[in-house]
């Protein structure tokens, strides 16, 4: 596709826009909700007593029980197989930058108590429920974890950095090789692959200026990579499409979408669209920038708005909702809207 | 188009004319083109080379299709229109580039005649015979000479308003600006240039013009300063505006006053990185002032100051800086104290007593006033990193506490039960500098910190008496508490409240932008002090990944920034360095507060001025 054509697109798709999006209502409070089935039949949530508990519309139980500054975060991918649970302990109380979490994981629907498999954050179901993938804050390190071993199986140490804060992206491509982000001494950041098997990395792709961070979503055989500026970094924001598979050194990569403003990314992706957060406006002396969610088609490579927010920072996942998190709210800007008919009852109250 | 439904609600009149006045001349270029498609153009039936002019529905054409801000370059002669159409600069009606230049000329018959010329003819049989200057000086913008061209060009970081809007007019004169404003377009769009050049099909001086543009790119990447591309850019984009040109260098005067600067740490934390060793002379610290005015990238990553990186860029910070209020007067090293409640809280000890002891040790810096504050007002109950040690007889454990680095842990461990007098030499090392084999070495007390460092959230030591590990004690790392309420039953134990109480302050509640510009106008002094959730603080560092994931993380803001009606807050996070202060979006903020009010169990509100 010619690229002026994509630009044609891009600047015609801007128009489209959003409707007023409705928001998550649900029979108890948002707050202690950590996942909702799109059918509303099973809901994950916490309680302010610090117990983790899940619901039917029939049955609930309870799955873990810590002391009251515990906050749970759950994650549930498409397949449905399992439940990965990060519970923060002393949330409020232990203001530790490199604390990890304890991870884990259960059947999804299950009544039986979650296992625990390993410590750290950014915790992400893989291969199709079988690994967990996660960052040991303490380490430094990569873990991949299998679920049925339920031990660190492997692990990637990453070298010491001029942002200590820096927390990685990665993906599990199959048991042996992953891709995972990184950066450099000097603030560069790369996409690496890392085979198990002889143990070597390679480079996927190295940005040519500092200050950005790179995120990934992996479709089919294909890398979708987003190159975004970090906060206070002037420069524009990047797209690639980058095939996974006869692709020799990964010196195939097309540009799907690019921009001179500085996006806030987030990337997320289905099977034909990815969602990220774009800017309308940057504002340079004040940094403030008019951010929106957009999509785009992955077939057509058309870039639509899906909100008017004007202040969207992040977007989320669950079941097949795409939510917005935009103050107190959760906005639906893709999916089935009317989950507070079936979903749990005030059992779930403290 | 977008640009319609703007147009037709806010300015609809001016919007409709233009788009008329472009159609209309799209119209009459296109029949103009009809017209003249079989006058063949040949140089020896033109009666006077001197006197062939550019058709003017033509340049109305260029004119309508080009940046205006380059067609300013054009302003002087003819001579400095034929430059500028030398570049790629220029658009013609219809096309992405300028491939034809359509001329009135007179024939031997006496007759005025309009041509189309291919660009290159153009340049060669009219443009360049009518001005010989013209030819020579792209010339020297050419691939063989560019390198040898770019070096003698000089750039001074204007000190002056007045003197920025004198180089801003300079450079609108200058006969070389429209080849420097070539290579800048070229830079600036390298990426975008080779994305169309795989996809650009039959279209040759397209295609001429983008392989021109991206092997110029290439070369003066490589050729050129990023502080020269930048300062070049920043003009060519700004030749229409001399205000939003010289604005950047307004905004720098911050570094300019930092030479007077009496806060020696702001200095060395921005000096340091350009000269890591040895102490900044005056002519290393004009030279790092200079730097950070005319590199804004020069900012991102200071050396050994462990924080959150990238800083903001040079500009945003030299505005941010121009109006910060907090103290900030000694070394900070946020990611090398390991608990972020007590980087922030000791920031709101330092601002209200700008007396407490200073130190070299960074983590010290933090520690101190923490611990100071619990001993003065809180007799000790706090504080709970602590060396510990089993009393047989009393069978109770005794513990003393430390800071992880000060000489008072020294005589903590003093203290400690096994240890006799010879502890007052201890000497606390890292683990590479111990050498056992060495004499100074062999006797005397040694506190060895491990590789990793030690802060209040690690500690591995070895404490070594005479070279024998001594090893009765434990180091206690239980340090847990509330920075602000948790709970009913332990709201007045809270640092917030205790810091209110014990040093006298009044604080509000600060839910709108209103009241914090009232309080910052009435109270010379007042900072906010807040916890939010640090995925709304800082969105691009951090992603949500999973539903209502929120991680606290404390902050201080000490001014506010308005743009087109909209305020950005002068914010510390307690992951940014004291003196790099970023400037965050008062809706980020306030969103940041309202998940972390939602998931706080006595669902407090973050945000509280204190003065």
């Amino acid at each position: 596709m010619r690229f002026t054509s994509l630009l044609i697109i891009l600047l015609v798709s801007f128009c489209t826009y959003a409707k007023e999006l409705p928001k998550l209502l649900t029979k108890q409070p948002l707050e202690y909700i950590r996942f909702i089935s799109d059918d509303g039949k099973i809901t994950y949530y916490q309680k302010k007593s610090g117990s983790f508990q899940f619901s039917t519309n029939y049955d609930y139980a309870k799955l873990l029980e810590f002391d009251s500054d515990t906050i749970f975060y759950t994650q549930v991918s498409d397949q449905k197989k399992k439940v990965l649970i990060e519970v923060s302990k002393n949330q409020h109380k232990k203001l530790d930058p490199m604390k990890n979490n304890d991870l884990y994981i259960g059947d999804y629907g299950s009544q039986n108590s979650p296992l625990k498999i390993s410590q750290g954050v950014s915790a992400r179901l893989e291969l199709k429920d079988t690994w967990v993938s996660s960052f040991n804050l303490k380490e430094s390190e990569i873990n991949f974890t299998q679920i049925s071993s339920a031990k660190s199986n492997k692990v990637i140490k990453l070298s010491k950095k001029n942002n200590p804060f820096f927390k990685p992206h990665k993906r599990m491509i199959n048991p042996t090789d992953v891709i995972y982000t990184d950066i450099n001494s000097s603030g560069v950041s790369a996409l690496l692959f890392h085979s198990f098997t002889d143990d070597k990395t390679q480079t996927i792709f190295k940005s040519k200026s500092k200050g950005t961070k790179l995120e990934i979503c992996l479709v089919q055989d294909s890398i979708y990579l987003g190159e975004f500026p970090l906060d206070g970094v002037n420069l524009g924001s990047t797209i690639y499409k980058i095939d996974l598979y006869n692709n020799q050194g990964f010196q195939k990569k097309s540009i799907i979408y690019e921009s001179t403003l500085p996006d806030l990314g987030q990337m997320l992706c289905d099977q034909e669209n990815i969602y990220f957060i774009k800017a309308r406006e940057y504002y340079q002396k004040s940094n403030i920038k008019i951010t929106d969610l957009a999509q785009i088609n992955l077939k057509t490579l058309q870039l639509n708005f899906l909100s008017e927010l004007k202040f969207v920072t992040q977007v989320l996942k669950m079941d097949s909702l795409i939510l917005i998190p935009f103050r107190d709210d959760y906005y639906i800007a893709k999916g089935k809207q009317d989950l507070a008919a079936s979903e749990i009852d005030t059992r779930g109250k403290n | 188009m977008c640009l319609n439904v703007f147009a037709q609600t806010n300015n609809q009149g001016h919007f409709q004319k233009y788009e008329e006045l472009i159609s209309t001349n799209q119209n009459e270029y296109s029949k103009k083109l009809y017209e003249i498609r079989n006058n063949v153009f040949d140089i020896n039936n033109i009666k006077d080379v001197n006197q062939v002019t550019i058709n003017p529905l033509f340049l109305n054409g260029l004119i309508f299709n080009s940046p205006s801000r380059y067609l300013l370059l054009a302003q002087k002669d003819k001579c400095s229109l034929y430059d500028l159409i030398s570049t790629t600069l220029l658009k013609e009606p219809g096309k992405p580039n300028l491939e034809e230049i359509i001329i009135d000329a007179q024939n031997l018959e006496g007759e005025i005649q309009s041509y189309r010329l291919k660009k290159d003819d153009f340049l060669n049989k009219i443009a360049y015979k009518q001005c010989p200057g013209s030819k020579k000086l792209a010339a020297n913008f050419q691939v063989t000479g560019l390198r040898r061209t770019f070096k003698e060009l000089k750039f001074e970081v204007p000190n002056s308003v007045d003197t920025c809007y004198q180089v801003h007019q300079e450079a609108l004169m200058d006969v070389k600006t429209p080849f420097i404003c070539e290579g800048m377009e070229a830079v600036r769009l390298e990426t975008q240039n080779k994305t169309i050049l795989k996809n650009i099909g039959k279209n040759q001086s397209y295609k001429k013009d983008l392989q021109k543009n991206v092997a110029l790119a290439s070369n003066l990447t490589r050729i050129l300063k990023p502080n020269f591309t930048e300062y070049f850019q920043s003009l060519c984009l700004n030749l229409e505006n001399k205000e939003a040109f010289c604005q950047r260098y307004f905004d720098k005067s911050f570094w300019d006053s930092l030479a007077e600067n009496k806060n020696k740490e702001l200095l060395d934390y921005y000096c340091h990185r350009f000269f890591p060793s040895g102490e900044l002379n005056e002519a290393k610290k004009k030279l790092c002032l200079k730097n950070l005015a005319q590199d804004n990238k020069a900012c991102y990553y200071p050396l050994n100051y462990p924080a959150l990186t990238p800083a903001p860029n040079c500009d945003q910070l030299a505005t941010t800086l121009n109006f910060t209020r907090l103290n900030t007067n000694y070394k900070d090293c946020p990611a090398s104290v390991g608990n972020l409640g007590i980087v922030n809280f000791s920031r709101m000890l330092r601002h209200f007593n700008q007396d407490i002891t200073k130190f070299d040790n960074c983590q010290l810096n933090s520690t101190y006033p923490v611990a100071q504050f619990d001993q003065q007002f809180l007799d000790g109950d706090f504080w709970k990193t602590q060396l510990c040690y089993n009393d047989p007889l009393k069978k109770v454990e005794i513990c003393y506490p430390v800071l992880l680095n000060e000489s008072n842990d020294k005589l903590a461990l003093s203290r400690l039960k096994g240890f006799d007098n010879k502890s007052k030499s201890c000497r606390i090392i890292t683990s590479k500098d111990y050498q056992p084999l060495l004499l100074e070495y062999q006797s005397g007390c040694y506190i060895i910190k491990s590789k990793k460092g030690c802060n209040l959230s690690g500690c591995k030591l070895k404490v070594i008496l005479d070279q024998k590990e001594f090893k009765d004690y434990k180091i206690s790392l239980d340090f847990n508490f509330d920075l602000f309420p948790f709970s009913f039953s332990s709201e007045n134990r809270s640092l917030s409240k205790r810091f209110k109480r014990f040093l006298k302050k009044q604080d509000k509640s600060i839910t709108n932008m209103s009241t914090i510009i009232n309080v910052f106008k009435t109270h010379k002094q007042s900072i906010l002090w807040g916890v939010a959730c640090e995925e709304d603080l800082l969105p691009s560092h951090y992603q949500m990944n999973m539903f209502a994931q929120c991680t606290p993380l404390p902050f201080i803001v000490d001014g506010y920034l308005k743009e087109k009606g909209l305020y950005s807050l002068s914010t510390r996070t307690a992951k940014d360095h004291i003196d790099a202060p970023r400037l965050i979006p008062w809706s980020y903020i306030f969103s940041g507060l309202k998940r972390y009010q939602k998931q706080h169990p006595l669902s407090l509100w973050g945000l509280y001025a204190f003065y």
